[in-house]
Parts: structure tokens; sequence; C-alpha cells
């Protein structure tokens, strides 16, 4: 009788004994890529999901200060300059185009910071000194 | 203090030469700008005064006025608007001041608010009625003169992706360079077809920060020095600018300034300490340009320079502000 453990060749014995250990860790990084993969997923949806609610929070400002000069200024709106009233309008404009999803054709970061520099325009034409206090960009 | 050096190369006929120091600022001097009549120049500094400086006899300058209201925090520029009633200050407080003389004497009377933080630089456009800012906030503004007294903000330009050092105005159109920390130099114009201001182009080849810009007085040429230690001219070729020599090899430090005389010498001011005065010269054979060094002091001031600046008027005159807390005026010959 021979014994079943001989069924396999020497040499794989040996390879298995070799290479235990990277076998090993093969097997626990696969493990670990799953695990994290399922976890970031729930941490990338969240960060998503902060980045969104703050650029949207920031555009609304802007949206809800242009749109309530607009309202408030109907009447006498021969008296706004034209550069003014241009400035505006463009801002208003870039607001209801900015992409509502993760839009791959637009360039978020560059538009995003059209509307800002738009918006210190009308600020600078207007006279008036307003920031969105939460942006959240750390600048140096 | 050797303050003649007649030139390193033999047989080099110019001579540059220290007339007067001037000590009077506390602290660093940043800039200096010559009045375009050329009797005078205003400087400022770290102690957050503006100096005027009138000729009052050969080779004398004294500092006539002292304007000290107007800025909480460092004076990083002041410029003469071209019709020399206006005087310009640019602040790391975040503003910039218009100063004049309707009064009889000089007044701030206009300030010009909207950069975020430090502003950087304050350039006038040729015909007076233009300006332009820029600041740490990485963007450059231009502000229209409306009704000879308000100024309003015709443009916020943000193409540049780092602190912008430096603004200045084509000498005979309405094409405004920047130079930036993030190594290079974009050209503006207002677009009839957008009917805004727009970058035009962006040259690179500077490999660090770009700490200054100047056209010359014909507008051909675009010079601009660097924390790479070499100073880049470029040229219009076939409506593109492009770099048409490199100066490099000279500097030692940090180039901080540069100014481009009448004559078309150019001086640059050196982190080195050094003062130095180039001129162009074309080879005929094969049609490319180079620059030859035909001045330089090595000890022109004890620390940094921050600024040089030839006179308008005088092509043989130039200033230069330091560190050390000192203005030099030079001859040149």
């Amino acid at each position: 009788m021979v014994d079943k453990k001989f069924d396999k060749d020497i040499n794989d014995i040996f390879d298995d004994i070799l290479f235990s250990e990277e076998k090993i860790s093969q097997q626990g990084f696969e493990e670990g890529y799953r695990v994290g993969a399922t976890q970031e997923n729930t941490e990338a949806y969240h960060l998503g999901y902060h980045r969104g609610a703050e650029i949207g929070a920031e555009l609304g400002f802007y949206y809800s200060f242009i749109n309530h000069y607009i309202e408030t200024h109907q009447s006498e709106r021969a008296q706004i300059s034209d550069k003014l009233s241009k400035t505006i309008s463009s801002l208003k404009d870039s607001i209801e185009k900015f992409p509502h999803n993760n839009d791959e054709n637009t360039d978020l970061k560059d538009s995003l910071s059209n509307i800002r520099v738009k918006f210190k325009l009308v600020c600078s034409l207007l006279k008036v000194n307003v920031s969105f206090s939460e942006g959240g960009e750390l600048t140096f | 203090m050797p303050d003649i050096i007649t030139g390193e190369m033999s047989g080099s006929e110019f001579k540059l030469e220290a007339i007067q120091t001037l000590n009077q600022h506390t602290g660093r001097v940043w800039h200096v700008s010559w009045h375009p009549e050329g009797k005078m120049f205003a400087s400022c500094g770290e102690d957050r005064a503006i100096r005027l400086w009138s000729m009052e006899s050969k080779n004398q300058w004294v500092n006539k006025v002292v304007l000290t209201e107007g800025h909480k925090r460092t004076i990083r520029q002041v410029t003469w608007s071209p019709c020399g009633n206006f005087l310009a200050s640019a602040s790391f407080d975040g503003t910039t001041c218009i100063w004049d003389k309707k009064s009889g004497q000089f007044e701030c009377n206009a300030t010009l608010e909207g950069h975020e933080n430090e502003v950087k630089s304050v350039s006038w456009a040729p015909n007076g009625k233009l300006l332009a800012t820029c600041s740490r906030d990485k963007s450059v503004w231009i502000w229209e003169l409306v009704d000879d007294e308000e100024y309003d903000c015709a443009a916020v330009l943000n193409a540049h992706s780092q602190d912008v050092k430096k603004v200045a105005w084509h000498p005979n159109s309405e094409l405004l360079a920047s130079c930036s920390y993030d190594n290079t130099v974009k050209l503006f114009q207002d677009d009839p077809r957008e009917g805004d201001w727009t970058c035009q182009t962006s040259l690179e080849g500077h490999l660090s920060t770009v700490w200054s810009i100047q056209f010359d007085s014909t507008g051909e040429r675009l010079a601009s020095c660097s924390d790479d230690l070499t100073v880049k001219i470029w040229k219009q070729q076939e409506h593109e600018w492009k770099c048409a020599h490199t100066i490099e090899g000279f500097h030692n430090r940090t180039i901080y300034d540069l100014s481009w005389n009448s004559d078309g010498y150019l001086a640059t001011a050196c982190g080195d300490d050094g003062l130095r005065i180039f001129k162009e010269e074309a080879c005929i054979e094969t049609g490319s340009i180079s620059y030859k060094l035909v001045a330089e002091n090595r000890q022109a001031h004890t620390q940094d320079l921050n600024s040089v600046a030839w006179n308008p008027i005088d092509p043989q005159l130039l200033v230069t502000c330091s560190d050390d807390g000192e203005l030099k005026v030079w001859h040149f010959k």
C-alpha cells in the first residue's frame, strides 16, 4: 500500500513548502482587496456626495444671489450698466449649464472656477463684498 | 567697495558707476518706478511707505514726499501712470491705491478692492485707461477708468494655476502679459469675438517661478526672468510669441527683476546681489541673436536686488533697490 501523500510529485511538495509564504501572501492580498473594494466604495460614495453637496451649495448661493438681484432690480433695468447685465446673464447661464452629475465631457474644475471668477466680477461691479464662506477649497 | 566695474571683458567701453546711495527706507525696498518725465521716481517697501525722490541738482536725488497713509501692510509695487498724474501702489493688504495730486498734494483717491489676498503687481496700459493687478489668489484683474474718478473691474482672469508675480502691458497695444509661480508667462487680449478678455497664449520654457517680465520700448521683444537663473527673450514670429534667446550662465541666484532702456540695453536685478547689463547682438551669418554682458557689478548691494528701473528719458541712468534697505542710482556709459 502506497501512502496517498506520495501521489503528489515530490517536487510539487517542495515547491509548496518553498513558496508557501508567497501563496499565503497572495491569498491575503486577494481577500484584503475584496474587503477594501467594498469598504472604499462606500467611502468614495460619501466623498463624492459631500463634494457634490458643497459645490451645489456654493452654486446655489451664487444663483439665488443673482436671481434676487435680478428680481429686485427689474424695474430699474435701464440703470444697470451693460457690462453688469451681460456678466450677470452669462453667470446665470454658466450655473444653469453646470452638469448635475459627474459628466466626463465637462471639465468640472474649470467650469467651477469660471463661475467663481464671474461672481467675483459681479460683486466688484456691484461694489459689494460677498463671499461664499462655506467654500471648502484650501488655498496657500 | 568696487563701485566701478569697467567690464570684465577686455576692451569693454562701458562703465557702470554708483552715483548715489539712498537709505531712508527701513527694511526691504521692494520696487522703484520712474515718473514718465524722468525727473522723479517713487520707491516702496516693507515699511509701508511710498517715497518720492526728485532731482535737486546734478546727481543729487532728494526724498521730498513720503506717503504713509494708505496701506496696512508691505507695499510690493508702485507704478506711475503714462500721463504722470497718477501713482498706483499694490500692497500685501489686498488693495491697490491710486494716488493723485488734484488737491495740491498726493492723496489716495481711489482704492481698488477685490483680490482675496496679497496684491503683487500693478501696471497701467499705455492709454492710461486700463489698469491690471495680480495677486497670490492666482487671478489677474483688469480695471477700467470710468469718468476719470471711478475704476470698474473689466475682467477677472484665472488662467494661472499659482501665485501671479507680475503684470506688464505692451507699450503700444492692449496686450497684457503676466508671469507666475506656475513657471509660465501668459498673454491676454480683449477678444472682440467673445467680447471679453481671454488668455491668448501661454509661454512655457522656464523651469521655475517667473518673477518679472517687460516689453522693450518697441514692443517687439518680451523679456522674462526666473528662479531658474535664466532670462528669456520672446519675439513675435508669424503672430506667435516664441523664445528667441535664453541668457544663461551669468546669474548665480534667482533673477527678480529686469528693465529695458530706450537704447535696447537690458538690466537685471539678481538675488546674488549683482546688477548686470546686457545688449542684443545679431549674428548676420546665421540670423540668430545672442546677448552680451556689457557691464556687471557683482556687489551692487549687500543683499538681494529686488527691482531695477531705467530712467525713461536719460538712457544712462538707472535705479536699483534691495533687501538691504537701500536704493542706488547708477550711471551707465
